[in-house]
């Protein structure tokens, strides 16, 4: 039997050099909970999906009507790549590499791939720094345009975001890893609402992060199990190489 | 052990994992659901000198916790100022009310309860503890 992971598109879109933004579920869940409070809040209308046998076989239910839980969503030159799954291990490359083809032929300026670098810290931290990983030249000229990013210099990048960006620079796509400062294992709405202030220096991802703020607990809460299911494949990943030092000199 | 040996044990051990995951998972939700009380998320790590808990307690204060400790374990218990709800799945869909967050965590060596330090910062408990000296110090002459 063939294996199966494809980008579905159910609704045609036009667009011109748009920006995608992928926020699979990683350390603190900061993107899925940052693309989430976008997609929301400035109404995207959900045109795709991510199937793969590698994911459950699941679907979700909300207000009665049936959505595939790893959605493509879109509006205004802006794509949203954003899931209510972890992606399994035994999955990563398949599914980023599905996921990354897709990207590329829609010729985006950018792809950001959001997410949360682990600080141990974290508890100390009002203001978590964002840190940024290009992966390329030209992605590197697109982040000269986003203010309040430091580049992250040394370290490893482990999981799906890494694969992202690795298959980007493969097949010439610009991307760019924006990475807050977040707890490991705890959902963490302040550092996705960091993420979203980073954005906003773009105006079709310009939105109110107040009201994220306000129910951060009831996210938290809400969030628990994802971050379990997500902190199993983390551990499965070595995940927490990222906490490591690279040792090679190159 | 041959190759193809070798990656059906591999795929065995997996599909182990993959259960004991889903027992955890599942019995995580009873305890939920029987109880009414939330399991909160956790994380423990050790230093050479302290064991440090960290919980997730979002919507909890101060007062509201007790914490409890013995040389390997942390009870906590903590009311929620404002009653958690969420939709249930069965036969019918119902909602389900949590009012408070429990959890017994097991340490991973053995601590000096008696010297244990806590501290709440936005819903995030730090508990730590010092590791209970297993053995003197030898000086090197």
């Amino acid at each position: 039997m063939s294996e199966i992971t494809e980008v579905v598109e159910s609704r045609s879109t036009v667009s011109k050099k748009p920006i995608i933004l992928e926020g699979f579920p990683d350390v603190g869940l900061v993107g899925s909970i940052a693309t989430s409070h976008l997609v929301n809040t400035l109404d995207f209308e959900q045109v795709g999906h991510v199937e793969s046998e590698y994911f459950p076989p699941m679907v979700t239910i909300r207000k009665g009507d049936m959505y595939e839980p790893v959605g493509i969503f879109y509006k205004n030159n802006v794509y949203v790549v954003t899931s209510e799954l972890p992606v399994p291990v035994a999955g990563v490359y398949r599914i980023m590499s599905k996921i990354a083809n897709w990207m590329k032929s829609k010729s985006p300026s950018v792809i950001l791939s959001l997410g949360g670098i682990p600080e141990p810290e974290r508890i100390k931290l009002d203001d978590p720094s964002v840190f940024a990983i290009p992966n390329g030249k030209e992605a590197a000229e697109v982040l000269k345009g986003l203010k309040g990013i430091e580049l992250l210099n040394e370290g490893f990048l482990v999981g799906p975001k890494a694969m992202l960006l690795k298959e980007c620079r493969k097949i010439g796509a610009p991307a760019i890893g924006l990475f807050a400062q977040a707890y490991y294992k705890f959902p963490d709405p302040g550092a996705a609402a960091k993420i979203l202030t980073i954005l906003s220096t773009f105006e079709n991802m310009r939105v109110d992060i107040g009201p994220l703020m306000e129910s951060a607990e009831k996210i938290r809460v809400q969030y628990r199990d994802l971050m379990r299911r997500t902190e199993e494949e983390m551990n499965r990943m070595e995940k927490s190489r990222e906490l490591e030092i690279p040792g090679l000199i190159v | 052990m041959s190759g193809e040996d070798f990656l059906s044990e591999v795929e065995r051990m997996e599909k182990r994992m993959r259960k004991i995951s889903e027992d955890i998972a599942r019995s995580v939700k009873e305890f939920e659901y029987s109880s009414g009380c939330l399991e909160p998320l956790y994380e423990v790590s050790e230093t050479p000198e302290e064991v440090i808990v960290s919980i997730d307690m979002p919507g909890v204060k101060k007062e509201d916790i007790s914490l409890e400790a013995t040389e390997n374990r942390l009870y906590v218990d903590a009311e929620c100022r404002s009653s958690i709800s969420v939709r249930k799945w069965g036969v019918r869909s119902q909602e389900k009310t949590f009012k408070r967050f429990r959890k017994v965590i097991n340490l991973p060596s053995s601590v000096d309860p008696d010297k244990a330090k806590a501290s709440l910062r936005s819903g995030v408990l730090k508990v730590r503890f010092p590791r209970k000296k297993a053995g003197i110090r030898i000086d090197i002459e």
